[in-house]
């Protein structure tokens, strides 16, 4: 009897820990970002992460993309997430994305988990925004215009009004920015020009202008070049040797002289050796 | 060769020395060749097992075997520097000391580079150094300029023995090998007035060449560093700094040199007292213009306070990391030297002795501090990392490897005492050349002097 409330008690134990571990699964959350690139690329970037310590990107996991409609939801694609936890869906003229009569498109991500991850999913809506980047100089004055608008549910175009417009300049390794200006009623922001940036060796800056973020428009990117910045000559490289193939020309030099002035002072001795065997 | 009576006594002093061996040398070379042995062992046992038998690592790559390699390279220095340098200026008290000075030269020269073969990792790719050298490497400088160096102190010392080389060959040895050996590097000298102007032209040759090439030996050296960008090594001063460290340790050891042989060989008539003086006040001058350098370099670096030089001074100045070793090699080590020597009554041939013994002692911990406290100080900081890649401590193969060095110079001494007299025993015929120039030139100044105080007298007694 008393072995029997043991074993009893043991498989008990056993089977509550088997149920503790079954319960701990982890905890997933799914991102997704709307990017429309200066070409006029849309992406939808979904970005899986899963609760360790901290929220860490989960690879190699299958995320499902829909497109919502009045009556159902419709598969756009299934993929897979890279190293970074990212999953990719192109957009631009998929013929299943619809537009609800507002002109939104209303998307969901879901991952549908596994045994050691919850499953999860975040549904968002976006309207397809635009903008379009043009230059204007009036007299000395040089200003960038840009003219935001959005597509509705019958593909006419509209303003995009009071939302901000971010400027930058696009660096060797990064984007710099200069301005942010809100659109006015018809969609349009002006801002000057900065005339006083170094552009390359004939002065081209470009210009990159962004939505970004938003929650009805996602981030939306127009890009344009213009040769009003300052030129800048390219520094030139003063060279040494010192990493090439070659040695710098006056170190061979110094070196041959070096070691041809003591070799023969050496070989001069010898001579001298000679004579002395010579002079016997 | 005909030899004056001196010349025949010192003959006759010291060929029984160099044809047997007492029982205490015996013993002596025993000791020696055990060393040897056991660094033999090591070598062996670093060969199989690899560098990890070493206290190096990625961080420290440079340990022991590169502050033996600076240390004995420096030691080289002074012996052709001085015996150069004395015999350019026909120096009468250098004929001692001249032999034993271009011997630590050839034996240093030899066992100092042997540490860098020590310190590679892959020694099957040695001859890739002269296949693909780069100029532009002063690692490259340093071979050219340590093996042209070598080959320049051979034919120094070579000149400098034809004479006694001359008069070994002469000399009714028993053993064939050696009759063969002395006339074959005697070249048929025999001394006569054609010979010894070629001989004197040589020499003169040789020691004017000598020494610019051992500054610029020990400079090669002090740029390795010089030009790497690392605290307590970048320095405009570095060059000056290691030559003068070099000749500083270099006559220490000259002396320590002289003082065993003198003991050892009972050599007290040839080497005094006044050797022992003279060479203690350039070992005196030396050490007093190290203490200059050293002042100087550590002065400028704190004074910057750049962060990255900081950090290494910190540990030269911390008691728990390295303060005592620097406090020695750069504090008590110059300075005791300079002023027992100063001070004439503490001045004897053992007090001097002694202090070279110290000043040796210090430079070598000094070429130690100038490795390793920089290579425990990377410039990215290190993380995750197991102690022994952050600090350096020699392991038990790397010691054996340093004595066995050490042996080896001695032991290389002794063989070199048995085939030629560790001091010259047959002179040139400059010394009295030089004496009768003196005395032609005293005979002008007086000749002069009189003419003067002729005219001065004459001048008086016309104004009277």
């Amino acid at each position: 009897m008393k072995y029997m409330l043991i074993i009893s008690l043991a498989t008990a134990i056993t089977a509550g820990k088997g149920l503790a571990q079954k319960a701990v699964r982890k905890t997933a959350r799914v991102q997704v970002e709307y990017f429309k690139g200066p070409d006029k690329t849309e992406n939808l970037v979904a970005t899986l992460i899963v609760k360790e310590k901290r929220y860490v990107p989960f690879g190699e996991a299958m995320l499902y993309f829909y497109c919502l409609n009045d009556t159902a939801r419709i598969l756009l694609d299934k993929i897979k997430t890279n190293d970074a936890g990212k999953a990719v869906l192109t957009v631009s003229n998929n013929p299943k994305i619809t537009k609800d009569p507002e002109g939104k498109i209303t998307f969901i991500v879901e991952y549908k988990g596994s045994s050691a991850v919850k499953a999860a999913q975040r549904k968002m809506a976006i309207r397809q925004g635009d903008l379009e980047l043009s230059f204007f100089q009036k007299d000395s004055t040089k200003s960038i215009e840009v003219s935001a608008t959005e597509t509705g549910a019958d593909n006419q175009r509209t303003p995009i009004a009071k939302v901000n417009i971010l400027f930058y300049v696009q660096g060797t390794f990064s984007l710099y920015n200069f301005a942010k200006e809100k659109t006015d009623e018809n969609g349009i922001v002006q801002v000057a020009f900065p005339v006083d940036m170094p552009g390359d060796t004939t002065g081209v800056l470009t210009i990159v202008a962004k939505i970004e973020e938003n929650r009805t428009y996602g981030t939306i990117e127009a890009k344009g070049e213009i040769n009003w910045g300052k030129p800048i000559q390219p520094v030139k490289e003063k060279k040494r040797g010192l990493g090439d193939t070659d040695a710098p020309l006056w170190m061979v030099y110094t070196l041959i002289v070096l070691l041809s002035a003591v070799w023969f002072h050496y070989l001069y001795v010898v001579y001298m050796m000679i004579k002395i065997k010579l002079a016997r | 060769m005909e030899l004056d009576a001196k010349a025949t006594r010192a003959l006759n002093y010291f060929i029984p020395q160099m044809v047997s061996i007492s029982k205490s040398g015996m013993v002596q070379v025993g000791i020696l060749l055990v060393f040897i042995l056991g660094g033999l062992y090591a070598l062996v046992v670093q060969i199989v097992e690899g560098h990890i038998v070493t206290g190096m690592r990625d961080n420290v790559v440079w340990g022991l075997y590169i502050a033996n390699f600076i240390f004995f390279i420096g030691i080289s220095y002074a012996g052709a520097l001085i015996s150069g340098i004395l015999h350019l200026l026909r120096v009468e008290w250098r004929h001692p000391i001249i032999r034993i000075a271009e011997i630590i030269t050839i034996i240093s020269t030899i066992i100092g580079p042997a540490y860098i073969l020590l310190c590679m990792g892959r020694l099957d790719r040695l001859h890739h150094l002269a296949l693909y050298g780069r100029i532009q490497s002063p690692i490259i400088w340093d071979v050219l300029a340590i093996s042209t160096y070598l080959i320049g102190s051979i034919i120094f010392l070579y000149l400098a023995s034809i004479r006694d080389l001359a008069a070994l060959r002469d000399y009714p040895f028993k053993q064939k090998w050696r009759k063969k050996l002395y006339r074959f590097l005697a070249i048929s000298f025999n001394g006569n007035a054609k010979q010894n102007r070629f001989l004197e032209r040589g020499l003169t040759i040789m020691s004017a060449i000598i020494i610019p090439l051992a500054v610029l030996v020990h400079s090669v050296l002090a740029w390795i560093f010089g030009m790497t960008l690392r605290p307590g090594w970048h320095s405009t001063i570095f060059a000056p700094y290691f030559v003068v460290a070099a000749v500083f340790s270099g006559t220490g050891v000259l002396i320590i040199a002289l003082w065993v042989f003198r003991k050892y060989y009972h050599l007290e008539s040839y080497i005094t007292k006044i050797h022992f003086n003279y060479l203690g006040i350039i070992l005196m001058i030396l050490g007093a213009l190290y203490g200059y350098f050293t002042f100087s370099e550590y002065l400028t670096s704190w004074y910057g306070s750049e962060t990255w030089d900081m950090e290494v001074l910190y540990k030269l100045f911390d008691p728990h990391e390295y303060w005592w070793w620097f406090f020695f090699s750069a504090i008590l080590g110059v300075a005791l030297p300079v002023l027992v020597i100063l001070i004439p009554k503490f001045r004897n041939i053992n007090s001097i002795t002694a202090v070279s013994v110290i000043a040796v002692f210090a430079l070598w911990v000094k070429r130690y501090l100038i490795i390793i406290p920089t290579l425990e100080t990377p410039l990215l900081p290190l993380q995750d990392l197991r102690p022994e890649y952050i600090h350096y401590t020699p392991t038990i193969i790397e010691w054996l490897l340093t004595f066995a060095g050490v042996a080896l110079f001695c032991f290389l001494f002794f063989l070199f005492s048995k085939f030629l007299p560790i001091v010259s025993v047959v002179k040139g015929e400059e010394g009295t050349n030089y004496a009768e120039l003196r005395k032609k030139v005293m005979q002008r100044v007086l000749k002069r002097k009189i003419k003067e105080e002729k005219r001065k007298a004459s001048q008086k007694l016309q104004h009277i």
